[in-house]
């Protein structure tokens, strides 16, 4: 990228008068998405940049009963010190397995979340968590669920001209908490993917289940996901067949490539079957 | 564009474009050869530098992030007790490594030690790995750390009750 001119706030309101005033502006966070490009780029024509990275107020985590709320510019490094339980489990082991221990002290949740080629590591396991993100503009702010963020291609649709802020991450507990990434584990490859699977269960029953898998867009079937919930667990190997048999249609409707339908459609059999073992436990 | 920070204790200032990265910078601007420039990704660890006590790939650290900033490389953490304990300890365990990943090993061991004064295997391992080099087994690393974790504990002992 031909960077052109550089800001750098030191406050959220300098942050969203330098975008009024540059509506244009690369957003950087921790610079990692940006500066690995490789020495070439982007390099359209000049751009100005605004990095955030000297922002404190966005760097805040703080903690209810019912959600977190981690600040936009928190490192990864800073998630994973943060004392156990205190951010789900399943989210703790996806965020472990970005790039290296060096690499997470400069990686941002908020950068994570923002990149608009592909959606990476966080962005479908909290998009299965109901997470809400906060976007400023100006003196506005809006809450948006992430599942609103991807397009109806599957693709990210981030918004633009707003500064991402802060995160909220419900704390339901699962009973059942899978995030499978596929590709090599500590390259930050664009052709990695990521599996998630999510579930509830009240009374042996299945009250709530949620599968997510994000390779060159995000795929997740609402409908299906409804017609598992109230199955009686462990789930009889019909209702399984039958559900990956729909989720193998829903791979054929949506185009995707036949090996990573099959990589899906692998990884759903095996969540079931993980699902099941853990009732049987 | 002008850039004022602290280099291995020293105030120093240099030009720069805003989007050289630091390992650049530290190579053409000041002559450090200990950061390489590899992969330009992060990954291979072998630009290693402490910025803000933090140990980062500098290969990722736009030139913009590093006004005002502290930055520590090899040649300025040899001169430190954390070095020779980690040298004395990597040679006690037979597990010095090669010339090529020296800084980026000592340096990622040394943030370890930050964290962990006592680390286990495992955690010695995940760390190492930020490090692409494989001029010894891991099991050899893994001595080294805990000899130099001891080494290390024995002198701030030492300089506690001194």
């Amino acid at each position: 990228m031909r960077i052109d001119e550089v800001i750098v706030p030191a406050t959220l309101s300098e942050a969203l008068s330098a975008l009024k005033r540059n509506p244009d502006a690369v957003l950087c966070a921790g610079g990692t998405e940006l500066f690995s490009e490789g020495p070439a780029g982007p390099a359209d024509r000049n751009r100005t940049l605004i990095s955030l990275h000297g922002i404190q107020e966005l760097r805040h985590v703080s903690r209810t009963d019912l959600y977190v709320e981690v600040g936009s510019m928190t490192t990864l490094a800073e998630l994973l010190a943060l004392k156990e339980g205190f951010v789900p489990e399943t989210l703790r082991s996806v965020v472990h397995g970005i790039g290296t221990f060096a690499v997470r002290n400069l990686a941002t949740l908020g950068g994570n979340l923002s990149v608009t080629d592909r959606f990476r590591d966080c962005f479908p396991i909290l998009a299965c968590m109901d997470a809400l993100a906060e976007y400023r503009q100006g003196t506005a702010s809006r809450w948006v669920n992430l599942n609103r963020l991807i397009g109806p291609r599957g693709t990210p649709e981030m918004p633009r001209g707003e500064i991402l802020t802060r995160i909220r991450i419900p704390l339901g507990g699962w009973d059942l908490g899978i995030a499978h990434k596929l590709g090599f584990p500590r390259i930050n490859s664009r052709k990695s993917s990521l599996f998630v699977a999510l579930a509830r269960t009240d009374k042996r029953a299945l009250s709530d289940i949620r599968i997510l898998y994000a390779c060159d867009r995000a795929l997740r079937s609402r409908e299906i996901e409804s017609s598992l919930a109230g199955k009686k667990i462990p789930l009889l190997p019909r209702d399984i067949e039958s559900a990956v048999g729909a989720y193998a249609d829903y791979c054929s409707h949506a185009g995707i490539r036949e090996s990573s339908a099959a990589r899906f459609l692998t990884l759903v059999r095996r969540a079931f079957n993980q699902l099941n073992e853990g009732v049987t436990a | 564009m002008k850039l004022d920070f602290i280099l291995n204790g020293e105030d120093v200032s240099c030009q720069a474009e805003a989007g050289d990265r630091l390992a650049y910078i530290l190579r053409e601007r000041f002559s450090l050869l200990g950061a390489k420039e590899d992969c330009r990704s992060g990954h291979c660890g072998l630009c290693m530098v402490s910025l803000n006590g933090r140990a980062v790939p500098s290969c990722l650290v736009p030139a913009f992030r590093v006004r005002g900033a502290e930055v520590v490389t090899i040649e300025g953490f040899e001169l430190t007790d954390d070095y020779a304990d980690l040298r004395d300890g990597f040679r006690k365990a037979g597990a010095e490594p090669c010339e090529f990943c020296r800084g980026a090993v000592f340096l990622s061991a040394a943030a370890l030690l930050d964290e962990r004064p006592r680390p286990e295997a495992t955690e010695i391992l995940e760390h190492l790995s930020a490090v692409f080099c494989r001029c010894h087994d891991p099991s050899a690393l893994v001595r080294g750390v805990q000899t130099a974790a001891e080494l290390r504990a024995r002198r701030m002992y030492f300089r506690a009750n001194r």
